[in-house]
């Protein structure tokens, strides 16, 4: 969390205006052309500092189109055949791949060969040695393979700097790319996932009230059961930037084991839990039943909400290659959306905290109101049917 | 809500699985060296095999003469065949080559048009599809297959009355076989399926043995006559056992039917077909055979992903059934149903919408097609059955 480098709240309310509007911007893409799998190759490059690696995936059909790879023509192609047509098949690729690094032009060598396998079959895995030996900071590619036969064949360029994976798409009609190793569309794949994000935490309404059940009891202090508010903005803001922090933390750690898929959740038992975490903290600021603090309390049920926000990630559709950017800008987004709540929510409280507004109907019934909103929300989620349309 | 204890422990089963099948990250297996050199690695197509030399030969010569409509077009109709045999979208593109000359051609010639109309319907754009056909049509409107073909897409897309109106322009031409071709499915799409089921039967074409009998079966299915149907698909796939089309039809229905046994054998060696993947792994997993299930399941998982890396989206179809049913989620479902609704609207189309609603108990999302299916008048059992879920009188 930067909050803590924020130094005053109307800095955050500067932020929360900005961060709505772009949240009101955002346009979502419709959905581009449908298609079953056709043939693709894949290009790898890792372009880490000290060395230059470079994997080319091709579809053992479309080398038998291209050169035929079945000698004996029986309709399988074994390891054998393939290793007798390394050459050919060596020869044909690398005529139909350019590559500069820094402007300089770039020769390859195919070291090995090697066999894998994609969903749509088997895989001859071309490694190639670069002529020039250290990473780049500029690429730039020109690909021609197969699309002279078929225009609809596509190479996937994954690319792989510090751990950071980009991809990009190379067609007949854009057969040339170039790329930076810290590039640009890193920088707006990793945009586009926080608006994202931030567009969650915006139409999120379940999210939304679970913080604002947190931070209700924010700006009060409990003593000898009654509220009394707080007297400086301070321990206000530390009370919340601890609530804000953990419960980040909590969601980050399930976000992360959802969308690699070490942890899957139906979504149903998840949105049912969320729904009912609304209710437990919302009752809490009542009765406080939960004997501990707040903090802790947005770490527990963080965790839940973390499986809700990568159910909405996965919907995105998301391809594995750009799963580390995606995950992390989904994250700031989420975060930006969270401030912006707080930015707004934190110093209206403040300022009337010490009315009995504020702890009657504020607090207290704003805390029934969100029970009873939870409460449907849990009906429905566990019913499996809608009584309210959001 | 009735609480049902084997789907509560198959979930169960679901997440247990889920977390011990740790990292399945979506992409290939780490390259390796076979370990023996007869090793097999690829099974190849079978008509690329037996075609090498004939296709080699005709892209030879095509290579020094790109323009020679004839040679195109031969080459091609080859690879569409072969596209169509191994359900590998790969000889589409391919087919694509061939005819690249004239891909963004104003006014191809009638043969080009009509691949180049394949194509692109092979491709799920059936708008583009029927502009190219009618384009030809408004040239050359003695061009019956051209008019089948229109006459077929406007029935996908939902256009009732364009189709009608084309069958009216193909009726000029007193091709009986021709107009039966094309008339039938629409007849069995708009509420006159006993007719068209009646037809069928005294249609006198040996050379659509297989295309009759499948298309009875797909009517009797509707109509529920169930045995009648089975029996249709059985003699269509007696008379065309190589068509991966009509097993996925056959296996579809056995679905229907609660018969997943033999659902797995006879798509056995098709997992390259989205479809039948899909439906092996709802099989499988109806079978109770969950490591195959989920095995199946993963590989589908991956196929959609890869499919997306390369800028595609999977067919609307074939993803919404994959959540719904393999996957718990019937909300994403819907919308992948919906969106693909816009796109294409056979009885699948239809009832992917449908069963998502239902599954998500969203009524209202679902009343478009529903109001949609009434108007056309469509007959189908399985439609009926949803519809009176969604809108219970």
């Amino acid at each position: 969390m930067k909050a803590t480098t924020l130094a005053s709240h109307r800095r955050i309310l500067i932020i929360a205006i900005v961060v709505a509007f772009a949240a009101i911007s955002l346009t979502f893409s419709s959905r581009p052309a449908l298609a079953h799998k056709a043939s693709d190759s894949y290009l790898k490059i890792r372009g880490d500092q000290s060395e230059l690696g470079v994997q080319w995936h091709i579809a053992i059909k479309d080398l038998e189109l291209l050169i035929g790879v079945d000698s004996n023509r029986d309709g399988d192609v074994t390891w054998g055949e393939l290793k007798a047509k390394q050459t050919e098949i060596a020869a044909h690729a690398l005529s139909h791949l350019k590559m500069w690094l820094d402007e300089r032009p770039c020769e390859f060598e195919v070291t090995e060969m090697l066999f894998t396998e994609h969903s749509d079959g088997g895989y001859a895995v071309l490694n190639l040695s670069p002529s020039v030996s250290s990473a780049a900071e500029a690429f730039k590619i020109e690909y021609s393979f197969l699309f002279d036969v078929d225009p609809t064949h596509r190479g996937l360029v994954l690319f792989e700097a510090n751990e950071v994976p980009a991809t990009y798409v190379l067609s007949p009609t854009q057969s040339t790319i170039e790329f930076n190793a810290g590039d640009a569309s890193l920088w707006s794949a990793l945009v586009d996932y926080t608006k994202e994000g931030v567009w969650h935490i915006w139409i999120g309404f379940d999210h939304i009230l679970f913080l604002i059940s947190l931070l209700l009891p924010a700006v009060l202090i409990r003593k000898s059961n009654q509220w009394q508010p707080v007297d400086r903005f301070k321990p206000a803001f530390r009370s919340v930037l601890k609530i804000v922090t953990v419960f980040t933390i909590a969601h980050s750690i399930t976000l992360w084991l959802a969308v690699m898929q070490y942890v899957t959740l139906p979504s149903r038992l998840v949105e049912s839990a969320i729904a009912f975490s609304i209710i437990v903290t919302a009752f809490n600021n009542l009765f406080p039943l939960l004997k501990i603090p707040g903090w802790a309390i947005a770490f527990v049920f963080g965790l839940i909400h973390g499986f809700g926000f990568a159910n909405v990630l996965l919907d995105l559709g998301l391809s594995s290659m750009t799963l580390g950017i995606s995950l992390f800008g989904f994250n700031i987004g989420v975060e930006l959306g969270q401030l912006a709540i707080v930015a707004v929510f934190l110093p209206l409280a403040f300022m009337i905290r010490k009315t009995k507004f504020y702890e009657l109907a504020v607090l207290k019934l704003g805390s029934i109101l969100i029970a009873c909103i939870a409460a449907i929300w849990l009906l429905e989620r566990v019913g499996n049917f809608e009584i309210i349309g959001f | 809500m009735e609480p049902n204890f084997t789907s509560l422990l198959r979930q169960l089963f679901q997440i247990m699985t889920v977390m011990i099948s740790i990292g399945n990250s979506g992409f290939a297996q780490e390259p390796y060296t076979p370990e023996r050199d007869d090793q097999v690695l690829q099974q190849l197509p079978k008509t690329l095999s037996l075609n090498r030399d004939r296709m080699a030969s005709i892209r030879e010569k095509l290579s020094v003469d790109p323009t020679n409509a004839a040679l195109a077009s031969a080459a091609a109709a080859g690879y569409i065949k072969m596209g169509n045999d191994e359900s590998d979208p790969r000889f589409y593109g391919y087919a694509q080559s061939a005819i690249e000359y004239w891909w963004n051609a104003e006014l191809p010639p009638a043969n080009i048009a009509k691949i180049r109309a394949k194509l692109k319907e092979k491709d799920h754009k059936y708008k583009d599809a029927i502009a190219d056909l009618v384009a030809l049509l408004d040239r050359q409107p003695d061009d019956t297959q051209a008019w089948i073909e229109v006459i077929n897409l406007h029935r996908v897309v939902g256009d009732y009355d364009a189709a009608r109106q084309s069958i009216a322009r193909l009726e000029k031409l007193e091709d009986e076989k021709a107009i039966a071709v094309a008339s039938i499915p629409l007849m069995a799409a708009t509420g006159k399926a006993n007719q068209a089921y009646e037809t069928l039967a005294t249609l006198d074409a040996p050379d659509l043995a297989s295309w009759i009998a499948a298309t009875q079966g797909d009517i009797a299915a509707s109509l529920g006559r169930f045995e009648a149907a089975d029996k249709h698909y059985r003699e269509a796939l007696m008379l065309n056992s190589g068509s991966i089309h009509l097993k996925r039809t056959y296996a579809d229905f056995l679905l229907d039917h609660r018969r997943p046994a033999p659902v797995l054998q006879l798509l056995a060696n098709h997992e390259n077909d989205n479809g039948c993947l899909l439906l092996m792994a709802i099989a499988a997993h109806r079978l109770g055979k969950e490591q195959l299930a989920w095995k199946l399941k993963s590989k589908l998982f991956v196929r959609f992903d890869e499919i997306r890396l390369r800028g595609s989206q999977p067919h609307g179809r074939f993803e919404s059934r994959y959540e719904l049913e393999l996957n718990n989620d019937p909300k994403k479902a819907l919308v992948i149903a919906l969106e693909n609704w816009k796109i294409q609207r056979e009885v699948r189309d239809a009832r992917a919408v449908l069963e998502s609603a239902v599954a998500s108990k969203n009524l209202s999302a679902a009343q478009p097609t529903i109001k949609f299916i009434k108007k056309s008048g469509h007959e189908d059992i399985a439609l009926a059955q949803l519809i009176s879920t969604l809108n219970p009188q």
